[in-house]
Order: structure tokens, then C-alpha cells, then sequence
């Protein structure tokens, strides 16, 4: 692994280099390991996420508190920070636990009932008034946009690593 | 005890000796009894009865003071009675009934041999002493081959007394064998039932939480409905129908476990997540560790009470059972195995949770290299070293290897835990 290579992961930002570091280190004695590890990852957040729009659709917070929390884990011990930061808002969300105090701006509102609608019918009736923290619909819009950032960082380190690992 | 000496080669030579005395000169004693009524000098002791085909003997005090010593050897009545038997004379019954017409008196013996006739001497001959019983045979002849019985039967004696001894033995080694299979037995029934209980318990506790909070929330959405607020669908179940629905992971849950020569220690993974699955088991690895890796609280109870393990490292949301009930089943019947909590949640009320269920130390997530082997090192060494001082040599040259039979998975308490419900 060249330097150059390592330098330019580095700077993106998006791992947290003290434990990436270390998985890498795991390769002297397994060559391919963090890349596997990785693979491994890969699949399991394509999978989490299609499970957290289902429960997006059913409004099951619970359970996408539940997912939030589980991907967090793995995010976290891979050091991708952009992700499991996100994948925390989302358990916290789906508890009811505005812990960043995140404001729900119309803008972000509009955006995430949007995102739903592409997935379901919603009541056309309701006007775009922002809901606050005693609708559910609050906290699925508070998910939404975790979601969509988690997504964000998801294709942004992908991508980084699949130069870094050249896959 | 008396079929061997039978068996012994001097004892049935001096029987068939005593056989052959007894054919040939055999019968004297019949003879001498013929000759003594023929001569009919006792008539009023002893006589032939009116038909002749028998004989009477009238007084048998007259008879055993006078005629006995006189024609026989025997001393007393009953032996000569004995001796008449040994030929196969019978006493004459006389019912009740004959007694009131029998002509030779209360006290009279008469006795019958089919061949022993008045003025019949020619049939004498027939009349043998019968085959001796072999209970007299061994009597007899544990008094005439007294020193040669003695030492034969000793070595038959001895012979047979060592096989029971090693008998004996060997059976109270099986008594003492199931005496401690049994005790074995019983302390495992004790911890299952204690595990069952704490199991049940807190299954019962989180029962009667769900439906505190079934009855709340209903009541809840019966006063949201009341006040007019619109409510959105919601997947309300009803605990009393959990038992329908099945986990969505949890059924499919593996024991793995990942050998390594010569492992220093035995670490059980419980955890879920496969990525930190991976992770964590090559950090183990690289320690020296054996790992299994278990995928819920489940089966972490299940293993660890089929296997002793140097340490278990447990997560705490998991499907089926989360680790902090997991480790408090645990310590109902294992108080001493290591078990780290690996968890996001380092709050402080988390914390005391944690310890309070049992967990000897906690291990947040996500963790460094050096976080997960600084917690190996304090738990792990410490037995190491007790060891080594035990020993008496450093602890780097001991191995604690733990057992290497990869425990089964156990699906038993889930479905007791389903029948509950």
C-alpha cells in the first residue's frame, strides 16, 4: 500500500485514521483482511439502510432506532465517523431523543417528504406545516435526513476506500 | 456350596466304594431282621403280622432295651426306623378309623417292604438300600475324608473367597462411581433450575413491563382519540400475541469457533454484528486467544454453562436475549468467568447497570487494539499469574488452555420462553 495512497484517504476525512490504522496493521498477519472486513460492511449497510426505509414507510421507530444503533457499531469500529455519526442520530431519533437539538427546517422537512413520497402515498390534504416532537412524523423526518446523510458519507468513503484497496 | 465338593475326585471315589459294599454283602441287616422273626423267639416285641407281608414291632422300649443291642448295632429306635428307611420300609399308617380294630395296640410300629415276606427268603435278595441323598453322602464323607476334603475345599474356598473379594470391589467402585455421577447430576439440576428460574423471572418482569405498558398506551390512545387528534397507524401489538411472531434475526444463531495452536486463553464473542465480529476475533486471535463467537444472549448462556471459558466478551443489544439479563443468568450459576460489557452506552446510569447484572468490566464501543487488550491483560493476566505463582514458574511459559469442544448451540430456553408466553 503506497504511501501516496494512504495520504490521500487520510485527507478526505472521512475515517478515523488511529483505528483505521490499525485494522490495516492486521494484514501483516492476514493478507486481505481489512479489505474483507470492509466487504463486509459494504453489505451489511446496503442491507441496514433498505431495512430502514421499509421502517421509514411503517413508521416503526423502534425498530429504526434499533437498526441506527447496529450500524453505528459497525461503522464505528471500521472508524467511519461521517457514518456511525449519523447512524447515532438515528437511534437517538427513533427513541424520541432530540440529543443535537437538530431543527427541523422546512426546507429539510420538504426534503424528507419528498424522499417519502417517492416511496408512498401521503394525505394531500395536510398542509406543509412543520410537525414538532409530539408527531412521529417529526422524528421520521429527523431520520430521513439522517438517513440521507449517512448515504452521503456511505458513497463517500466507499469511494475512497475502493481507490485506497483499488477494487 | 455343596455341589463343588460333589464334584471332587477322592470324595465320589469313596462313594462308589460305599456303593459297591452296600450291593454285595448289602443287605445283612435286612437278613438278620428276617432271621430274628423267623425265629419268632420276641414274639411279644417284635413279630410278623397276621398276613405275613409285614412286620410289627410291639414295644419299642422292650425292643431297643433288648433285641437292638443284642442283633443290631443301633443304640436307639429311631436310628434302627432310619436304617429300616434306608431300605425302603415303610411304617404302616393306621387312619383314625383302623386304630379302633388294629390288633397290635397303640404303640405298635409295623412296617412294610414290598419284598420282605414271612418264609420268603428268596426275595431278600431284591431288596437294596436305596441311592444315599446327597446330602448324607457329603456328611458321611466330610467325616471319613476329613483331611482331604479340608485341603481341596480350602483352595476352592480360597479361590472363590478372592473372586468375591475382587467382585466386591469392583462393584464398590461402581457404587462410588454412580454415587458421583449422581452428585454431579444433582448439581447440574440444581444450576439448570436456578438458570431457569432467573430466566423466567426476568422474562416474567419483562412481561409484566410490555403489558404496563400495552394498558398505558391504550389507554393513552383511547384519550388521543377521545380529544379528536388524529392518530397515525401504528404497530401496537399486543404482548399477549408476541409469542406469534417470531424474531426476525435471532433463530438463525451459529456457535463458531476459531481454532489456533496452542491458544493462550479461551474468549466466547457474544455479538451480533458481523463486522465487529470479524474485527474482534482478530484482535483475539493475535493475543493468543481461542475464540468462540455466539450471536446472542441465548446462546451465550447456553455455551458458557456447556464450556469453561477464560473470558466472555458480551454486547449488549442483541437479539433474543440482551447481554445484561444474559450475564445476570450467567452469574446464577457462574460467578467466577470474566464477562466485559462491549457497549455504545457509557452513560453512568448504563454503567451501574451493567455492573449491577454481573458484568466485571466494561469495554465501550468502538474500541482501539489497545483498549480490548489492556482489558484482556487485566483480566486475563490475573488468572495467568495466579497460576504461574501456583506453579512456580513465569507466567510467560504457562498456557491456561481452556476446554477446546466447541459448546452446542441450545435452543431450549427460547422455547421455554415461548411457551410462557
Amino acid at each position: 500500500m503506497s504511501d501516496a495512497k494512504r495520504q490521500s484517504l487520510q485527507d478526505t476525512g472521512l475515517v478515523e485514521w488511529s483505528v483505521f490504522s490499525e485494522l490495516v496493521a492486521m494484514d501483516e498477519d492476514e493478507e486481505g483482511f481489512s479489505q474483507s472486513l470492509f466487504e463486509t460492511f459494504v453489505e451489511q449497510v446496503l442491507d441496514t439502510f433498505e431495512q430502514i426505509n421499509e421502517n421509514l414507510k411503517d413508521k416503526n421507530l423502534d425498530k429504526l432506532s434499533a437498526l441506527g444503533h447496529y450500524l453505528k457499531g459497525s461503522a464505528a469500529a471500521l472508524g467511519l465517523t461521517k457514518i456511525s455519526t449519523q447512524c447515532e442520530r438515528i437511534q437517538n431519533y427513533g427513541h424520541k431523543v432530540n440529543f443535537d437539538n437538530f431543527e427541523l427546517t422546512s426546507d429539510s422537512y420538504a426534503k424528507s417528504k419528498r424522499e417519502s413520497d417517492e416511496n408512498k402515498h401521503t394525505e394531500d390534504s395536510e398542509d406543509i406545516a412543520i410537525p414538532d416532537e409530539s408527531s412521529d412524523e417529526f422524528w421520521i423526518a429527523l431520520i430521513q435526513d439522517a438517513l440521507d446523510k449517512a448515504k452521503d458519507g456511505f458513497e463517500k468513503s466507499r469511494a475512497a476506500l475502493n481507490e485506497y484497496f483499488e477494487f | 456350596m455343596s455341589h463343588p465338593i460333589k464334584s471332587e475326585p477322592s470324595l465320589s471315589a469313596s462313594v462308589s466304594s460305599t456303593a459297591s459294599s452296600n450291593q454285595s454283602g448289602s443287605n445283612d441287616f435286612v437278613k438278620k431282621l428276617f432271621l430274628m422273626l423267623q425265629e419268632d423267639s420276641y414274639k411279644d416285641v417284635v413279630r410278623w403280622t397276621a398276613n405275613g407281608d409285614s412286620f410289627v414291632v410291639l414295644n419299642t422300649n422292650e425292643f431297643t432295651k433288648e433285641i437292638l443291642p443284642r442283633h443290631f448295632k443301633h443304640s436307639n429306635f429311631a436310628s434302627f426306623v432310619r436304617q429300616l428307611n434306608k431300605y425302603d420300609f415303610h411304617k404302616v399308617k393306621v387312619s383314625n378309623e383302623e386304630k379302633m380294630v388294629y390288633p397290635y395296640g397303640e404303640d405298635a410300629w409295623e412296617f412294610k417292604h414290598p419284598d420282605f415276606k414271612i418264609n420268603d427268603r428268596g426275595s431278600l435278595e431284591n431288596i437294596k438300600r436305596k441311592g444315599p441323598s446327597s446330602k448324607k453322602i457329603s456328611s458321611a464323607n466330610t467325616i471319613t475324608n476329613g483331611g482331604d476334603f479340608t485341603s481341596s475345599s480350602s483352595v476352592a474356598c480360597n479361590h472363590n473367597l478372592s473372586q468375591i473379594t475382587t467382585a466386591q470391589s469392583h462393584l464398590k467402585d461402581q457404587v462410588e462411581q454412580l454415587r458421583a455421577e449422581n452428585k454431579q447430576l444433582h448439581q447440574d439440576v440444581n444450576v439448570l433450575q436456578t438458570k431457569y428460574k432467573t430466566l423466567i423471572e426476568n422474562i416474567v418482569a419483562i412481561n409484566t413491563f410490555d403489558e404496563r405498558y400495552h394498558r398505558s398506551m391504550g389507554i393513552l390512545i383511547n384519550c388521543l382519540l377521545q380529544a379528536g387528534i388524529k392518530l397515525p397507524p401504528l404497530d401496537f401489538p399486543n404482548p399477549a400475541l408476541m409469542s406469534l411472531q417470531q424474531p426476525t434475526t435471532g433463530l438463525v444463531a451459529q456457535t463458531t469457533t476459531t481454532n489456533i495452536p496452542n491458544p493462550k486463553f479461551h474468549v466466547l464473542l457474544v455479538e451480533d454484528d458481523n463486522v465487529c465480529i470479524q474485527l474482534c476475533r482478530k484482535f483475539l486471535v493475535k493475543y493468543g486467544c481461542q475464540v468462540t463467537v455466539v450471536t446472542d444472549g441465548l446462546n451465550a448462556i447456553s455455551t458458557v454453562e456447556h464450556t469453561k471459558y477464560d473470558l466472555v466478551l458480551m454486547d449488549i443489544v442483541m437479539p433474543n436475549l440482551d447481554g445484561a439479563t444474559a450475564t445476570s443468568v450467567i452469574r446464577s450459576f457462574d460467578t467466577k468467568t470474566p464477562i466485559i460489557a462491549m457497549t455504545g452506552n457509557i452513560e453512568d446510569n448504563d454503567l451501574v447497570t451493567y455492573l449491577q447484572n454481573g458484568m466485571s468490566d466494561i469495554l465501550a464501543k468502538p474500541f482501539t487494539k489497545d483498549d480490548l487488550y489492556s482489558i484482556l491483560s487485566k483480566h486475563l493476566l490475573t488468572d495467568e499469574s495466579k497460576t504461574a505463582a501456583a506453579v512456580g514458574v513465569t507466567s510467560r511459559n504457562i498456557s491456561i488452555s481452556g476446554p477446546t469442544l466447541p459448546a452446542e448451540s441450545d435452543e431450549d430456553p427460547l422455547l421455554k420462553k415461548q411457551r410462557l408466553q
